[in-house]
């Protein structure tokens, strides 16, 4: 792609130029609670909450294995709903896709540290690291979808191609998530069923959850808030790449 | 061993997550620097 002119630097009438990045007031002080929150998580679920009976310690993996398997849920049913509105609005505004495009990507990360955390909990509760069981399969199926997801986000075209067919892929796979949800109880598999609804979980253990579910809720708000503007400034570097290349080609055919 | 567990998996999260705040942020500031504010409504 053809660079852009030095002018388009933002610059300020007293000093050097200023790259902001995606930063607002409103999410530093997003980010900054969410520290403090990550702080307040490692705090319950590594010192305040007591080790359980049957699983001892090991259920301090409960605190951050749980809340990002939630938010992934999350994230990937708002990239349904910016793609539903996206595809299905007669103004079709890019900005639903690119929120659809954040929230998957995010969504990937949160599902992939699910993976991992339930892979590291499995070794110390089963003694080894993976069972196909028929949660943790459905999870891995999941995590692939959305990779392909962003695969298709990445293949060529024009703005508007990539918004219509990763729409449809979108709206496609959310329909896995009942699927990877209800899996324990339908199948019976290795992994545990749903502690939380059949109030297994009490007083601390469910406070210290609670924390890690906000924090992480607080961090995948951020998260797509940068990542939509990435994004977004993303489209517009290639909107004026090409316009940028297309007047060097009319210069050059000047000449 | 319980132990070391728990503690790897609370680093391998927010160690992730921090990664890709890291890469998102350096991505952020050069494409910032390279466009015009009209096209960074939120600055």
């Amino acid at each position: 792609m053809a660079s852009l002119p030095a002018t388009s630097t933002t610059t300020t009438p007293t000093g050097p130029p200023t790259t902001t990045g995606t930063s607002t007031k409103a999410t530093r002080l997003l980010g900054a609670a969410a520290i403090v929150g990550i702080v307040w998580l490692a705090a319950f679920g590594l010192g305040f909450s007591p080790a359980d009976v049957n699983q001892r310690e090991s259920v301090r993996i409960l605190y951050v294995h749980v809340p990002s398997a939630w938010l992934a849920y999350l994230a990937f049913f708002v990239t349904a709903v910016a793609s539903g509105i996206y595809l299905f609005s007669k103004k079709h505004s890019l900005g639903w896709d690119r929120l659809a495009g954040a929230s998957a990507e995010v969504g990937v990360l949160f599902m992939g540290i699910t993976l991992l955390t339930g892979s590291l909990w499995g070794r110390v509760s089963w003694g080894v690291y993976w069972v196909w069981d028929s949660r943790v399969t459905t999870t891995a199926f999941l995590f692939v979808t959305y990779l392909g997801y962003l695969a298709v986000r990445g293949l060529g075209g024009s703005h508007e191609q990539r918004a219509r067919r990763s729409a449809v892929v979108a709206l496609l796979a959310v329909l896995e998530i009942p699927l990877v949800h209800f899996s324990v109880e339908w199948w019976r598999p290795l992994h545990q069923q749903e502690s939380i609804a059949k109030g297994k979980l009490q007083n601390l253990m469910l406070f210290s959850l609670f924390v890690g579910v906000i924090v992480f809720t607080l961090l995948y708000v951020w998260l797509v808030m940068h990542r939509q503007r990435v994004l977004a400034m993303q489209d517009a570097l290639d909107d004026r790449g090409l316009e940028f290349a297309i007047a060097e080609r009319r210069q050059e055919a000047s000449l | 061993m319980e132990t070391g567990f728990v503690i790897l998996s609370y680093v391998a999260t927010f160690g992730g997550i921090a990664i890709l705040v890291a890469v998102m942020m350096r991505r952020a500031r050069s494409m910032s620097a390279r466009l015009p504010p009209e096209d960074q409504p939120w600055t």
